[in-house]
């Protein structure tokens, strides 16, 4: 079929910010759909209110708006802009929700809108749990014995129809939110509840739990012809109960015979036909281990993190075809641009293995709850291919950036037996440690199988690779070891580095005695189709085999290396660096290469770059495919720390760092040089020291006098930082700190509570560029990255000149060509430097988007010989005065994670951001609020204040704003007593270890609609806060641990601004605001004319 | 375990390590890129004489189950892969990949670099290799290159076809007997409405099917929509069929080129000119294909595998089908009179299926009992029941 002709102005709704749950795959499907929507003409608008996303990129669609994802903003801006075509699919269940709502509504069809893709009625089949059930009971698929509740008495009731264990799973939620398995009604109960909260539509499903069975997923593509194909089979390694997104998945399935595989797939096709997809959708199954029956689990009719890996492990860009098929094409007039030659319309077929392994935040959260269950709990996750199970997965682990190369961890290593066996019996985000423990430990394959159900192929295959590591390990030295097993151990995937360390030699010494054996890196393609027909896209893997298809060009070249697995504190917005480096480099056309195993990104989209190498960021595969390449240079600095982290090894290789040298790095965060280079040029720091044991730290802080902040060197995202106030706690921090090995000392400092700035800048070895400063809400002490961060800060012109002064001064000290990030904080009227980082940072996609300054572009460009007069932006601060705001806010994921902290400190704790734009403060603060799933309670409602003695005095004259807005206030005890004795009607409230009424009985009851609590900077997470807290997370109360946050909040909830009533900016029209009235001055203090409110 | 290495005429050597049964041989050498379905794929008649490369990297995974088999024996004559699974102590009682191999006496190659060959394959064609104990260092290479230069394209279908007839009852679905009656109630494929019968026993057709090296699962497919299937010899006379008084008459796949087998085609052209409807698979296809007049010839490297686009002209619709045949028929050759082409190969754009325009005749290229492969193309032996019985009234 032709190019539909029935709409002409498409909008494409984003997933939002970065969740558990809804990460990266959606830009990345986005961005496809985007491109290719453009392709065919038609006009896209985009709405995101993620700004580290490419797909918000100038260029990707033809207006954007990074908005608030709420109803009523988009219903003004599909109006707006006359939007005659929506597609839904692309934005994860978020873009799925809305498109929903806008159809079920009636909305789409009163404005003559036409939903693209999947119709509504066969979403509402795939994602309605009874009429799910119904549509299978039609086609006769098997379903798992279950039914819906909307109340707890349905819950028990149906449990008890049904059996124990039994699995609730919420309707409408991502990533399983709020779900769980129960053994018990007391167990269900306790989960029900939170999972009807969760829903949107207050529906769980009550179904029988069938553990044990195995979990095979496929991702099928239909057009609006009634053709249909699969793209690919997963098969997770974990069986049913974990949550697909937590499991070890590999593809193709590997241990189904072709009479499971074809029923399941037969099963998946008639699925899509019965629910009319036109587009993608994915259908999870669990089948049985050995009798070969089956049951559907669910379907997404949507993209998904699974489509998005079945993409990158087939090379089939689910997304751009599900796009064109929107478009009104069918299968068979959709080109495969892999091949070039076949078309859409073929199932690939792939002649290697596909791990991908989660990347889990418990290295952050500690203390987290690291059981695994139908509620996801991973932030990213890496991919790996290679020609077998055993390199493939040694593959992936490396990639996961843990500190280790194979399966062998000390700290299981420790473990008593009866501990081990403690550890099989739960999914834990480690299992696959445990279990090769067991195995090292002479467990046989057949007992662990038992235990817990994981198929013996992949038990077999961590066996071989158990065995090949004892083998080498009880090889004294590398002539030891037989020929035979050292190729069978690089046939495996035991890096250079891991066979090294096993026979304590240098990796040199095994590098060459690898090379001597002309057992040497080689690499394969990714083609869709195992070599049958020949393919155009260089998207490659390694392995050791003899022939080599990445063979080099002629062409000038450099790689990019990526940023590895999204995690807490690297997230997205390193990719998006990433791929506008490797797009600047084409422009000025070199080769660009990037090294990078993210499934779920826009870098590792096979036509981001000229070649992509899906490979571990290590120092041996990095130098692997720097040696086949041998590219011009190499670029360390947008891929976050993975990539910093390579630099001294590539440096150390000679070859050219294009860039701030690897030298100048390390004089940036070696702590020596860095204090002798501020000394140099003038600059305070807060005054500090490094440590390495416990004594040291405390006469450090004795001298400092408390508080101080403490961190470990070489460390992104804050990992491990931490405000101590006493000894007490020093000395707690200090043993939990020494529990790994520490390379490299601690940092103490004195903490100082002062405004934090912040700059990105650009360098070109004469002159700096600053697209602008950008201000901290929350005062120093709260992670950068967790802050709400404002653009532009409205500080006095000293010390606006100040920083530009030292970010100048800094930026020539340490020799930057390219991106610099700076942190400041302003304390008694000085400007102290806290952090300088000679890279790209988490604020660059944000900063670039407002002000219009492509910076990673300009920052390539110039680390490639280009120098800033080449470019219209000037030098020094670009946007100086703009009459404009724009306010990050950061999104966490607490609800996902039991038994984290939700308070902020100096530890990033969030997961994404969302961005408020506008020309008041007001209005950008509130879409920011809004945008970041902050729920604002109702006048009336209970808001329960809780606040540490120093803040007191703070909260009385907020307390006040609250009551007059109408909110009825609760505290407890101390905090009570303090508001009535300045005069405001409190409700005392009992503590939780009262007995009830007390906080816990109200918040359980509904009264208390947000919450604001701050605590003491204490290390000791046990405590009547924490739990407190974390009762308002899971029942949905907004919860506010920064009074500096509360009077944004009080400033939005003052305006009454409802989201109907906020103006939607265009991004090209807001950067060009900026462009114009950059420099014109406006008085200290005085706002932009425009500005009905002033700033505080 | 042993080395042994593949070689090709030009030279080329692949080393890899032994396993099955330990004996040298030399092959037509193609490959496969289905990813399940080994046993399937080392049963099937079609495979007889070829050493087959499969793309898929591990193999073996799950063990063996000889109730999948297409046919009584395996006919591949060696097996390439890049790795191989063990299984031992199997809950569902699969037998070991290795051990399979060994006990039906076919040769394997593990250890190989399986997509360097189907480069090489795809980009000079397939091509005759020998495989040889012995490392690439000291393996014999006059005796491989002997062995080649010696190899013939022999006609093959006598060796696979059965000598005898054989009749398979209705409402039969697998090598399992006790199977046969409780076809009819759990029969879920068909989607055409079969009479009623009065008993289970009772067949509604009667197919004289010419087997040519068939995969059981074609037979299945029939029994279990209540065909009563009796099996000829592939060079049966056209007349000791019609003696049966069939409603029906298939023609099965099978191996080599369909231009051995002349003696068929001049019973085919009788048999197509009945009247009763006849329908082809892969080489059954081409052989009526010739019998009409029409020309084949040998692809580069052939199609082998479960992920092949075919489009049927009619429906515009597209269907993923199962694989595997080194001819094709030429479209321009096809009397235009007598036929039309009725489903064409998405990718390279081949004929996969034709349609006599003045008898109830039909045939596909590909496999639409897949085994190993996609099911999505069954809804051809419904379509095949329902000329059978739209003749009978």
């Amino acid at each position: 079929m032709p190019k539909r002709t029935d709409v002409s102005r498409v909008m494409v709704i984003g997933s939002g910010p970065i969740i558990i749950g809804q990460a990266a795959e959606f830009d990345y499907a986005g961005t496809q759909a985007c491109r290719a929507l453009k392709q065919e003409n038609f006009f896209v608008v985009l709405v995101n209110s993620n700004p580290a996303t490419i797909m918000t990129d100038p260029g990707v669609a033809d207006k954007i708006y990074i908005e608030p994802l709420n109803i009523d903003v988009i219903k003004k801006i599909l109006l707006d802009e006359k939007i005659d075509g929506l597609v839904g699919m692309l934005g994860g269940q978020t873009g799925l929700n809305f498109s929903m709502e806008l159809a079920e509504s009636g909305f789409l069809d009163e404005n003559g809108i036409i939903l693209m893709g999947t119709q509504a009625d066969g979403i509402k089949r795939g994602e309605d749990r009874e009429d799910f059930r119904e549509a299978m009971l039609r086609i006769n698929e098997p379903c798992i014995p279950s039914s819906t509740a909307m109340s707890i008495d349905d819950c028990v009731r149906i449990a008890n129809d049904i059996g124990y264990p039994i699995i609730v799973r919420p309707a409408f939620t991502l990533g399983g939110t709020g779900g769980g398995i129960a053994a018990t009604e007391e167990e269900m109960i306790e989960i029900a509840v939170v999972g009807l909260e969760a829903s949107r539509v207050h529906q769980v499903l009550i179904e029988k739990c069938i553990a044990g069975w195995k979990e095979i997923e496929f991702e099928a593509v239909r057009d609006a012809n009634g053709n249909k194909v699969t793209i690919c089979s997963m098969e997770n390694f974990d069986p049913v109960g974990v949550h697909t997104g937590d499991s070890i998945v590999v593809a193709p399935a590997q241990t189904l015979t072709d009479h499971e595989y074809q029923k399941l797939r037969t099963s998946a096709l008639k699925i899509v036909e019965e629910l009319e997809i036109v587009g993608g959708c994915n259908v999870q199954f669990a089948l049985h281990p050995t009798s070969g029956e089956y049951a559907v689990i669910e379907v997404n009719p949507r993209l998904s993190r699974s489509s998005a890996l079945a993409s990158k492990a087939t090379g089939y860009p689910i997304a751009k075809v599900a796009s064109k098929i929107a478009c009104g094409y069918t299968l068979d007039e959709i080109p495969n641009e892999v091949t070039g030659k076949t078309k859409a319309c073929f199932e690939p077929a792939v002649d290697y293995i596909v791990v991908k392994i989660p990347k889990f935040p418990f290295d952050k959260f500690v203390k987290a709850k690291k059981t695994l269950g139908t509620q996801m709990k991973a932030t990213g996750e890496v991919m790996s291919i290679s020609n077998n199970f055993e390199s493939a997965l040694m593959k992936a682990i490396r990639s996961l950036e843990l500190g280790i190369m194979g399966l062998y961890i000390p700290t299981i290593n420790q473990l008593s037996d009866e501990e081990l066996f403690q550890h099989l019996c739960i999914v834990e985000d480690k299992r696959l440690f445990y279990l090769s423990e067991a195995i090292r430990r002479g467990q046989t394959i057949e007992y662990l199988y038992d235990l817990t159900k994981v198929d013996k192929f992949f038990l077999n295959k961590l066996q071989h690779l158990v065995t090949v590591e004892e083998q080498i390990r009880s090889c004294n030295t590398p002539e030891d070891i037989s020929e035979q097993l050292f190729r069978k151990a690089i046939y495996y995937g035991f890096p250079d580095a891991y066979i090294a360390k096993l026979t304590n030699v240098t990796t040199d010494i095994i590098r060459d005695l690898r090379k001597s054996l002309k057992m040497n890196y080689s690499y394969k393609m990714v083609d869709t189709c195992a070599g049958e027909y020949t393919a155009i896209t260089p998207y490659y893997y390694s392995t050791f085999d003899k022939m080599n298809e990445a063979v080099r060009t002629e062409r000038k070249k450099v790689i990019v290396l990526g940023s590895g697995p999204i995690r807490i504190g690297q997230g997205i917005e390193f990719d998006y660096c990433c791929v506008h480096s490797s797009w600047a480099l084409r422009d000025i056309g070199y080769e660009s290469i990037i090294i990078n195993n993210n499934p779920e990104t826009v870098s590792t989209d096979y036509d981001t770059s000229d070649r992509l190498y899906f490979e571990p960021l290590t120092a041996d595969d990095v130098r692997a495919v720097i040696e086949n390449e041998k590219p011009d240079g190499c670029i360390c600095q947008f891929g976050g720390q993975t990539a910093i982290k390579l630099i001294k090894t590539i440096s150390d290789m000679g070859v050219t760092i294009f860039g701030t040298s690897a030298d100048m790095v390390d004089a940036a965060e070696d702590r020596k040089r860095f204090d002798k280079i501020l000394e140099d040029c003038n600059i305070k720091r807060p005054e500090g020291s490094t440590v390495f044991t416990v004594e040291e730290a405390l006469s450090l802080a004795e001298k400092l006098t408390y508080p101080v902040l403490v961190r470990p060197s070489y460390v992104l995202g804050g990992q491990g930082m931490a405000i101590v106030t006493n000894n007490d706690e020093m000395i707690e921090y200090m043993r939990i700190i020494n529990l790994v090995e520490q390379e490299h000392p601690i940092l103490v400092d004195k903490y100082l509570r002062g405004v934090e700035l912040e700059v990105d800048a650009v360098c070109d070895g004469k002159n700096i560029l600053i697209p602008g400063i950008m201000e901290h809400l929350e005062r120093a002490g709260v992670h950068s990255g967790d802050s709400i961060s404002i653009f532009p800060a409205y500080i006095p012109e000293k010390v606006r000149d100040t920083i530009i002064d030292y970010t100048r001064k800094l930026s020539l000290a340490l020799n930057v060509i390219g991106l610099i990030n700076i942190q400041f904080i302003l304390f008694n009227d000085e400007v102290y430097v806290i952090e300088v980082n000679p890279r790209s940072s988490r604020t660059v996609p944000y900063i670039s988007k407002v002000t219009g300054i492509p910076i990673v572009d300009v920052a390539t460009r110039i680390m490639m010989g280009a120098s800033l007069s080449d470019f219209s932006f000037g030098t020094g601060l670009y946007a100086r005065y703009p009459w404009v705001y724009a306010i990050k806010a950061p999104v966490f994921s607490f609800e996902k994670l039991h038994d984290v902290d939700v308070s902020l400190g100096p530890e990033m704790k969030s997961t994404g951001e969302v961005l408020g734009l506008s020309v008041t403060y007001a209005e950008a603060m509130f879409k920011a609020i809004l945008a970041s799933g902050f729920k604002f309670p109702q006048k009336g409602a209970g808001v329960l204040l809780t606040v540490k003695d120093s803040d007191k005095s703070d909260l009385v004259p907020l307390a006040d704003k609250l009551l007059a807005l109408g909110y009825e206030l609760y505290a407890t005890g101390g905090t009570a007593n303090y508001l009535n004795r300045y005069g405001i009607p409190t409700n005392s409230v009992r503590k939780m270890e009262e007995a009830a009424p007390n906080v816990i009985s109200y918040i359980s009851e509904g009264k208390i609609k947000m919450l604001v609590n701050t605590e003491s900077n204490s290390t000791v997470m046990i405590n009547n806060g924490f739990r407190l807290r974390r009762k308002c997370i899971e029942h949905g109360v907004p919860t506010i641990t920064s009074l500096d946050t509360l009077v944004a909040v009080i400033d939005c909830l003052q305006n009454q601004t409802q989201p109907k009533d906020i103006k939607p900016y265009e991004l090209g029209s807001f950067a060009d605001i900026v462009r114009s009235t950059r420099n014109e001055i406006v008085p200290m203090n005085e706002a932009p004319p425009e500005n009905k409110m002033l700033k505080k | 375990m042993s080395k042994a290495c593949l070689i090709f005429s030009d030279g080329s050597i692949y080393e890899g390590t032994r396993f099955g049964a330990d004996r040298d041989a030399v092959c037509e050498v193609v490959f496969a890129t289905g990813s399940t379905g080994y046993v399937e794929l080392l049963t099937d008649p079609s495979f007889c004489g070829q050493a087959v490369t499969l793309t898929h990297p591990i193999v073996g995974n799950y063990g063996v189950f000889e109730d999948v088999s297409e046919s009584e024996r395996l006919w591949v004559g060696a097996l390439i892969i890049r790795d191989l699974t063990e299984v031992e102590g199997d809950e569902r009682g699969a037998e070991d990949f290795d051990a399979y191999l060994k006990r039906n006496g076919v040769p394997g190659l593990y250890g190989v670099d399986t997509r360097e060959i189907v480069l090489k394959i795809r980009e000079e064609g397939t091509k005759v290799g020998a495989i040889l104990s012995g490392e690439a260092k000291n393996v014999d290479m006059d005796a491989a290159m002997e062995m080649i230069k010696a190899y013939d394209a022999r006609h093959l279908v006598p060796e696979v076809s059965p000598k005898e007839v054989t009749v398979y009852p209705a409402w039969h679905q697998g090598w399992d007997e006790n199977k046969i009656n409780s076809a009819r109630q759990t029969n879920k494929r068909s989607d055409i409405a079969l009479p009623q019968t009065e008993s289970l026993e009772e067949k509604l057709y009667k197919v004289a099917f010419l087997d040519f090296g068939a995969k059981k699962n074609i037979i299945w497919n029939l029994t279990m929509r209540g065909c009563e299937v009796l099996a000829f010899p592939w060079d049966t006379d056209a007349d000791t069929i019609l003696g049966q008084k069939p409603d029906g008459i298939f023609l099965s796949n099978g191996p080599g080129n369909p231009e051995h087998c002349g003696q068929a085609i001049e019973e085919i052209k009788k048999l197509i000119e009945t009247g009763i409807p006849v329908m082809g698979i892969c080489l059954g296809h081409q052989l009526i294909s010739l019998a009409l007049g029409a020309k084949t010839h040998k692809l580069k490297y052939g199609h082998r595998g479960a992920n092949h686009p075919v489009k049927e002209l009619e429906s515009n619709r597209i269907y993923i089908t199962s694989q595997n045949h080194s001819f094709v028929v030429e479209e321009d050759s096809l009397p235009s009179e007598r036929c039309v082409v009725s489903h064409v190969n998405v990718n390279d754009g081949t004929v996969e299926g034709i349609r006599m325009t003045d008898k109830p005749v039909f045939t596909v290229q590909y496999h639409p009992e897949g085994a190993p492969g996609p099911q999505d193309n069954n809804y051809l032996f419904d379509r095949f029941i329902a000329l059978m019985r739209d003749s009978k009234h």
